[in-house]
């Protein structure tokens, strides 16, 4: 090959592996991986399969066994739980964890205040019997609220279904709430199933980034819709997600609709700020790049964007502050805010950039 | 060839020369190329984690001395100290309960409690204001580990110990003070930029996120915990041109220290041109000047406008001000002797004479003025107690033969005194009877305040107004 036509080539596929990728929901490969007929094998039980089966829908194991483990950038299974601790860093994007978080820290001391306590992973927390700003009313796309509408003391998160946070919150068993979603094609994120949402929340809206968050960038990471507040909150914005369970800190009523502010707010632009406010410095300098430290939604989620332009892309999040998983630090942040200043990390200051 | 010019015959060792100079220039360029990218990509990166703010350096965000709400400082929840959260509860709840104090629903932005209840005057209570919760010492119990005190300016600044008020709670509480429903009230029509309808009435003039502890460096307005109104995002005193020495170049003289005659405000060194105070001048006047309507619910009234800035003699505005005296003053150290090279024409500081808080005595003037305590308390305007204020600085008839805190001297006897004797008709002014030095005194408020001039004798007293300005 000629050297030039050698050269184009390799620019290519430098170009090609740059891309931002970004995967289908939808599960490839042997049924076998995660499916077995008779939960059992030449009279036994394999070792990869879970220790409590039989399971629902033939599977192999539950949703903690799957998704146990340690990611390493080319798992084709997000681990969410891991039995040793992940590496997170200052701020969980450059170890090991992927965006959500890791529930590891929920089985260690004092892991009530670090991650979501789901059942079967983790005791009930011990302070909080339901979620704290619980609002029954915050039904979800489905029209269907969390907990049925009423979160009784004590009941535990699930990873899905009716206390759940995946799939519908209208059926109460993890699995049959996801039913079929990891078969989905997902090639559209509508909202319109389990499949076809966002991570398998249902109705939410986003892009996926292809490995979850693994060791994000400014041009590889998810990306998360969000609205510039309204009367009506649109419910596929992934503040909606966690309004679904703690609604008085989305809400008109108990956060506001301007500032000044009662709650922090969330489906708010910062794009409404005047241009020589603090936040239009998002963040923290001039090149207004994306921030996979305190990550901002977009309106748009057609693409990922490496840069913002505050018109409905600088969207605050829940998930710009906390990881819904959970991390090593205080009310699941993504970054150790407690202890700031004098230790911890000021990540705050990515937007409340004149904050440090 | 000419003469200068270059052979471009080149021999083999010149091009094997150049060949390898051009080499390593090439070599040397990409290794420069590189270390600019890779910087480029640095900063890229890490490029909003090395800048830093001036939170930290604030008084609330010093890890040392900054914010600790104390029911916040015990595990779980124990936050650092400055952190934001001693005062901001982003979801008015901290693990699903509220620490104390317990306001009992959410605030405006996102702040533990009310920044106020709406209350008109005075006295307050501690939850009339956000701020009273931890600036109170042992006036009200307060909120901040480890507790702290605020003397008023007075004590502070100009050394005046016996001057009582330890927090800003109580300087509030005190005879006149500034009203903080009457800031409110005023700041978030003019200063809306910034200061919103649930704004604290504190933040027109100080900037909780920038504020310094000055009260720790009394002579290093670097240190300064004030923000002009009008330029709220940014401190004023410890720039450039920002100083007292910098209002009125050459006209302004600080007034003694508590109990001295060589040291002065503020800490009591030798500095005396005002060049270690912030300018108050021009930071009060972003209010009080002579275009800004101010109603004073107090009062029941607007409040008198300031010209601190119109030049012009009895056309001018305030004599204590830019405008210069237009005959000559008989005055005291250190203004008589002020090594200004000035005479007459004093600028002084609003704080030479008010507490910015509040005050024991009315208009919220300071207990201690120009190295000495008041003699007494001015407890209203019509008292006729101003002379204990007007003589910190005023010769009285002590000082010419005649009584301490009697003024005879400077209006009927000086050089330059405005109503020389003989006068026609004393009676109209002070009565009849009475010797030379003790005839009854005109209350110093008829004529003197802020904007005055002599025309109280246009009311009938059979006496012309002269045209003085007599402020």
């Amino acid at each position: 090959m000629h050297k030039s036509k050698k050269a184009y080539l390799i620019i290519f596929l430098m170009i090609i592996c740059c891309l931002p990728g970004h995967t289908l929901a939808k599960v490839e490969g042997l049924c076998s991986n995660c499916h077995t007929m008779h939960h059992s094998q030449n009279g036994g039980v394999l070792s990869e399969w879970g220790e409590s089966g039989p399971y629902k829908a033939l599977l192999i194991n539950d949703c903690l066994g799957c998704h146990m483990g340690t990611n390493d950038g080319t798992n084709q299974t997000p681990h969410v739980f891991s039995s040793t601790a992940p590496t997170y860093g200052d701020t969980g994007t450059e170890g090991n964890c992927l965006a959500g978080g890791n529930f590891y820290w929920v089985t260690q001391a004092n892991g009530d205040v670090a991650a979501h306590n789901v059942a079967g992973l983790a005791n009930a927390d011990v302070t909080l019997s339901t979620p704290p700003g619980f609002d029954g009313t915050y039904t979800d796309y489905e029209g269907n609220a969390a907990g049925e509408g009423s979160w009784a003391a004590g009941q535990q998160v699930t990873c899905a279904g009716t206390y759940g946070c995946h799939g519908h919150h209208n059926i109460d068993d993890s699995v049959k709430a996801i039913y079929g979603g990891h078969h989905a094609a997902g090639s559209t994120i509508d909202g319109s199933s389990v499949g076809n949402s966002y991570r398998f929340l249902i109705g939410i809206l986003g892009m996926e980034d292809t490995d979850w968050e693994y060791q994000p960038t400014s041009t590889a990471h998810n990306q998360y819709y969000g609205v510039d507040r309204g009367a009506v909150p649109d419910r596929q914005t992934i503040n909606y997600l966690c309004a679904e369970c703690h609604g008085d800190f989305h809400s008109i009523s108990g956060a506001g609709s301007s500032s000044p502010w009662l709650r922090h707010p969330t489906d708010f632009d910062m794009g409404n700020t005047g241009t020589s406010s603090e936040y239009r410095n998002y963040p923290g300098d001039v090149s207004h790049t994306y921030s996979v430290v305190a990550p901002v939604a977009n309106t748009d989620v057609s693409s990922v964007i490496s840069t913002v332009t505050f018109t409905d892309d600088t969207i605050v999040t829940c998930i710009s502050c906390h990881r819904a998983h959970g991390t090593p630090y205080f009310k699941l942040m993504r970054w150790d805010y407690k202890n700031w200043p004098g230790g911890g990390t000021n990540g705050c200051n990515i937007c409340h950039t004149e904050k440090d | 060839m000419r003469c200068g010019e270059k052979s471009f015959v080149m021999n083999g060792l010149d091009i094997l020369i150049i060949t390898i100079s051009r080499t390593m220039e090439r070599q040397k360029m990409i290794q420069i190329f590189s270390i600019i990218i890779s910087l480029f990509f640095v900063l890229l990166i890490y490029g909003h984690v090395a800048m830093a703010g001036p939170y930290l350096d604030s008084a609330h965000g010093n890890t040392g001395y900054g914010v600790l709400r104390t029911s916040l400082s015990a595990a779980p929840n124990d936050y650092a100290k400055g952190n934001c959260a001693h005062c901001h509860e982003q979801h008015a709840s901290i693990g699903g309960s509220e620490p104390t104090p317990l306001s009992g629903s959410a605030s405006s932005f996102c702040i533990f409690a009310d920044n106020l209840s709406g209350v008109t005057a005075n006295p307050y209570s501690q939850s009339d204001d956000f701020c009273f919760y931890c600036h109170c010492y042992t006036d009200a119990s307060s909120l901040q580990t480890s507790n702290f005190t605020n003397y008023d300016h007075s004590h502070t600044f100009g050394g005046y110990s016996s001057s009582t008020p330890a927090s800003i709670f109580a300087a509030f509480n005190q005879t006149s003070y500034h009203n903080l429903y009457d800031i409110q009230d005023f700041a978030q029509t003019n200063f809306s930029s910034f200061f919103e309808s649930d704004s604290n009435p504190c933040v027109a003039c100080h900037n909780p996120h920038l504020a310094k502890r000055n009260k720790e460096n009394v002579t290093d307005p670097s240190y300064t915990a004030i923000s002009r109104p009008t330029v709220h995002e940014g401190l004023w005193g410890d720039g450039s041109g920002e100083k007292m020495s910098d209002y009125y170049s050459g006209h302004y003289r600080a007034p003694y220290y508590s109990s001295s005659t060589s040291t002065y405000e503020p800490g009591g060194t030798s500095t005396y041109n005002g060049s270690t105070m912030p300018d108050y001048a021009t930071f009060c006047i972003d209010c009080h000047n002579n275009t800004n309507t101010i109603y004073s619910h107090a009062l029941g009234r607007n409040l008198k406008t300031i010209d601190w800035e119109t030049a012009g003699g009895e056309s001018g505005g305030d004599k204590h001000g830019k405008n210069a005296a237009t005959v000559g003053l008989d005055i005291k150290n250190p203004f008589a002797s002020s090594g200004l090279g000035v005479t007459i024409g004093f600028a002084l500081s609003c704080l030479d004479c008010h507490e910015p808080h509040g005050a024991p005595n009315v208009m919220l003037i300071r207990n201690g003025v120009n190295g000495g305590t008041l003699a007494g308390n001015i407890p209203s305007f019509n008292s006729s107690n101003w002379p204990y204020l007007c003589c910190r600085c005023h010769q009285d008839d002590s000082s010419h033969g005649g009584s301490s805190y009697k003024f005879k001297y400077v209006h009927h006897l000086s050089s330059d005194s405005p109503y020389t004797l003989p006068e026609p008709n004393c009676a109209g002014c002070h009565g009849a009877g009475g010797d030379l030095w003790n005839k009854s005194q005109i209350a110093c408020y008829e004529c003197h305040f802020h904007g005055a001039d002599d025309s109280y004798f246009a009311s009938g007293l059979g006496k012309t107004a002269t045209g003085r300005r007599t402020f």
